[in-house]
């Protein structure tokens, strides 16, 4: 039986969860599944496709390729908030309602985090003012007491400098820097020409510059502390 | 070196040590959960459909004899008039007219008696 869960999924929910749970984990012995490790790494089209056929596995494997990049923008985006996995989790759910809205899928990727960016952002300009000056004091916005205390001051530092900037730089900068996207394809995320991003990356990095050189020689003490 | 402002190497310097956001555990289980919860919120609206009862089939308002008499007296007026036609006796069945008034046409009246009607008022 392989890992079908449209109608029968609210019937049978403990075993598809142990099905879900199991190709998440990487521990991929479903039978039935369109994603075959055996036979080398699924494309996304292959995996696209069997999700469209209500295939958990193929389902979760596509999560377990993109979760990570997708988190870690709308991370950026929301100062760290503790909404960002939610926000996650629905825009992998709205994948998951209606994989045939990506037509190739080789935008799997740009899609995912178009929808991830445009979430955060619309989540997060609904938040009381009061929450986004409390932010940047101290480094970042609702983050969890776990996640706060696990980064350094260092690293909260920058963070808040990163978070301070406007959306669209800040989204920018998370494509281009963090991300690794090329201009062209960024530009292409976000919807704007390649001379657009190249503004507003030179906009956020001047930013920042100023920012953080005040503290300049604070921060790179703590980076040598913990090179150490 | 300006202290005012970072250069471009200080500051990818920095950036390398922005925080690396990571998912907390249990990420996985908790989108499943979702994907179960809403599954489940789905599907009861299927179930919990309560069928109309079945409708009894309409019965047939006008039953064939009830249209009896309307077709004997079709019939009977056809061939009453079939019989009348025959006997050439139409005028028998029809009032007398000979107590109708005959029009009385002797004064002068209409176009073709004008110039009587205007000689008459010159006099």
């Amino acid at each position: 039986m392989g890992a079908v869960i449209s109608v029968n999924m609210a019937r049978e929910p403990i075993r598809q969860r142990t099905e879900f749970a199991r190709a998440v984990g990487l521990n991929r012995n479903g039978s039935g599944s369109a994603y075959q490790p055996e036979t080398g790494e699924a494309t996304d089209a292959a995996l696209l496709a069997a999700a469209a056929r209500r295939d958990a596995i193929a389902f979760a494997a596509l999560v377990a390729r993109y979760q990570t990049q997708v988190f870690r923008v709308v991370w950026r985006l929301t100062r760290g908030h503790t909404d960002a996995e939610d926000i996650t989790q629905e825009v992998f759910l709205r994948l998951w309602r209606n994989p045939g809205q990506i037509r190739e899928a080789a935008a799997l990727k740009g899609w995912l985090i178009r929808v991830a960016s445009n979430l955060a952002m619309d989540r997060y300009r609904a938040k009381p003012m009061q929450e986004l000056d409390t932010a940047l004091d101290i480094g970042d916005g609702k983050s969890s007491a776990e996640d706060t205390m696990a980064r350094s001051w260092t690293e909260r530092r920058i963070d808040a400098a990163i978070a301070a900037l406007p959306d669209r730089q800040k989204l920018a900068l998370t494509l281009v820097h963090f991300e690794q996207m090329g201009n062209i394809k960024a530009a292409a995320l976000m919807e704007i020409s390649v001379d657009a991003i190249e503004s507003l990356l030179a906009r956020a990095r001047r930013s920042l510059k100023v920012a953080l050189a005040a503290e300049k020689d604070t921060l790179f003490a703590g980076i040598a502390d913990e090179g150490h | 070196m300006d202290d005012k402002i970072l250069n471009d190497t200080e500051l990818d310097t920095l950036l390398a040590h922005a925080s690396e956001p990571r998912l907390s555990d249990g990420f996985n289980d908790r989108l499943m959960q979702r994907l179960l919860s809403e599954a489940a919120a789905v599907k009861p609206v299927s179930n919990n459909v309560i069928p109309f009862p079945a409708r009894k089939p309409v019965q047939q308002a006008t039953p064939w004899f009830r249209a009896v008499p309307l077709a004997a007296s079709l019939a009977a007026a056809l061939v009453g008039g079939l019989y009348i036609g025959a006997a050439d006796n139409l005028p028998s069945f029809l009032p007398d007219s000979s107590s109708v008034a005959s029009i009385d046409d002797s004064d002068q009246t209409g176009f073709e008696e004008l110039d009587t009607i205007l000689q008459d008022g010159q006099t």
